[in-house]
This record gives structure tokens, sequence and C-alpha cells, in this order.
């Protein structure tokens, strides 16, 4: 299951076909930490059944195992990945990326990478040193073999198009003639701190926006110009193209960036101004 | 845009991806099962 949720995202950066899969991710987690207790208790059940508690407590406790490689006890990083995706399920709901912080939340389900390491590991030092079927590594080298193949092509897409843009000689990045721009739409670029910037056109206007969307970070420049606002592809969170702010009555500010024409390629300067500054240009 | 938070229940939809989900694990169990 694992292996199918990690393919979620690079599957979706790759193909946009694959987006649907990407809205229902967070419950196809949920269900996976299900499984995986389900999983916990039938094994515990196992040993309570043959009254041999005492001897898996000794098993997690033999402090000598833990520094060998073959002998590692694999129940205890079975365990330790149960604990990653209790809690990564406990602060599922869309309150606790709030109350986090979306970059705080975001980091801490990226800990299902570290989950997903002690799960790999969990089956070769465990079931993989009783049972010697072939098919058991087989299967566990090509879904660890995709997940990691499927990530390094699509963070190789993703280098690519942010390293596209060659500098300016002053900082500021070239963004593209500003008819490049699709009308309604944006192009991203990324500054050199990695941060990325969407530049919108609305007919003549053009303005730079930060990228994330301050709701749930979400990638406002693949959003659409609607009803003269900029708006978010993930929940439809809008902002005015001129100064990045919610409009009334709601209070969010984005974080703009000055824009400039130069011999006929819009540039943005990099260095971002306070939430809600007016910066958008008219070019005719 | 608002800060209304509520309780996200199953709804048809839901029960129904559910469905393929668990499918798919008793799938893959038994073909386990018969394979190894």
């Amino acid at each position: 299951m694992l292996t199918m949720i990690l393919s979620i995202g690079p599957l979706a950066r790759l193909d946009r076909r694959f987006l649907p899969l990407l809205y229902n991710r967070r419950h196809f987690g949920v269900l996976t930490f299900f499984v995986v207790l389900l999983h916990a208790s039938f094994m515990v059940e196992w040993y309570a059944v043959q009254h041999a508690l005492p001897s898996l407590y000794d098993e997690l406790t033999k402090v000598s195992d833990y520094g060998k490689f073959i002998g590692f006890p694999f129940k205890a990083l079975g365990l330790a990945a149960l604990l990653i995706l209790f809690l990564m399920a406990a602060t599922s709901h869309d309150y606790w990326l709030v109350f986090l912080t979306p970059p705080v939340w975001k980091g801490l389900h990226m800990a299902l990478y570290v989950g997903y390491g002690l799960v790999v590991m969990h089956v070769a030092l465990g079931v993989m040193q009783y049972d010697y079927n072939p098919f058991i590594p087989a299967m566990l080298a090509s879904g660890f073999g995709w997940v990691a193949v499927l990530h390094l092509v699509a963070g190789w897409r993703e280098r690519a198009g942010d390293r596209a843009g060659a500098r300016g000689s002053d900082g500021w990045l070239p963004v593209g003639p500003p008819l490049s721009i699709p009308d309604k739409g944006a192009r991203i670029v990324a500054a050199p701190d990695g941060e990325r910037i969407a530049v919108f056109r609305d007919g003549a206007q053009i303005g730079a926006l930060s990228n994330l969307c301050p709701h749930q970070n979400g990638p406002i420049g693949e959003g659409r110009i609607i009803d003269g606002c900029v708006t978010c592809p993930w929940h439809g969170y809008q902002y005015r193209l001129a100064d990045g702010c919610a409009p009334r009555p709601f209070t969010e500010k984005l974080v703009t960036y000055h824009v400039r024409i130069a011999h006929g390629v819009v540039e943005v300067d990099p260095r971002p101004l306070p939430p809600g500054t007016p910066a958008a240009m008219s070019y005719e | 845009m608002s800060a209304g938070f509520r309780a996200v229940q199953w709804n048809q939809a839901k029960l129904v991806y559910d469905g393929i989900l668990l499918a798919g694990v008793a799938l893959y169990i038994s073909a386990y099962l018969t394979l190894v």
C-alpha cells in the first residue's frame, strides 16, 4: 500500500491524468494505517494465544540484538513504522494542517519516507530471513525500485524546469515574452533559493505572486484567473493579481514580486515584497 | 475561505473507494498465500 501511495506524488507531476489519485491520497494513507494496525494486532495476538507474550517482550528488549544487522529485532522496526503512520493518521485532518501550519505539517508527513524505509527493512530482516521464496525479495525490490525510479524521474524533470531560466545580470529572473504567459494563466519560475514565483497575465496586466497558497501551500501558479482573481487549483482560494490580497471580506495576503519588461522579456525580481504590496504592471 | 472545521464523514464515493482498496488488500493477501 505504501508503494502505491508513494507513487502517487511523482506520477501526478509526470502526468496530470493521475491528479485524481492525489486528491484521495490522504484517505488512502489513513486506511493504510488501519491495515497496518490490524497486522500488528494479529501478530501480537499470535503470541498472546500461545501465552508467549513475555518472549515477545524479550525479543524487543534484548539490547545485544540491536547491535547486529541480520539479527536486528525487525519487529521493533515494524513498531516504529506503525508509530509514524499513527502520527500521520492522527494529524491527517485539516484542523492539524492549520494548527501546525502547512510547512510543519508537510514536514511531519514527509516522515512517510522514513516509515517506508523501516517497512522495507522490517520485511527484509523479518520474513525474508525465514522464508526463502524468491517471490518475496522480488516484490520488495521491485516495489522499492519503482518508487525510487519514479521519484528520480519526477525530481529530475522538476529540477530541469526550475533551472531552465538563466539569470539576468542584476539578479532579475527572465520569464519570457509577455505573450508566452498564457492569458488568465501563469508561468512558474524558481528563485535562486528554491522558492517558486507564479507570474500571471490577465490581458495586459502582469503580476508576480508567491506560488504557495497560504491555505495549504497549493501551487497557485497552476491555477487560473477566474472572476478577475487568481484562483488556487486546490481549494479555490482567490487573490487579486494587482496586490496579492484576497478580496474583502477575506484577509489572506500573498507575497508579491516586482516585474518589469526588459528587451521584450518579462523579468521578475526574486526579492519578495511584504504580503499585499501592489506590484503588478500593465504593459500596453 | 472560512475557518469552520467540520468532521468529515464517509460518503458514497468514499465507500466505493474503500471497497476497492479493501478488495485490493484481500487480493494481495490471497495472491501472497498462494504464491508463497
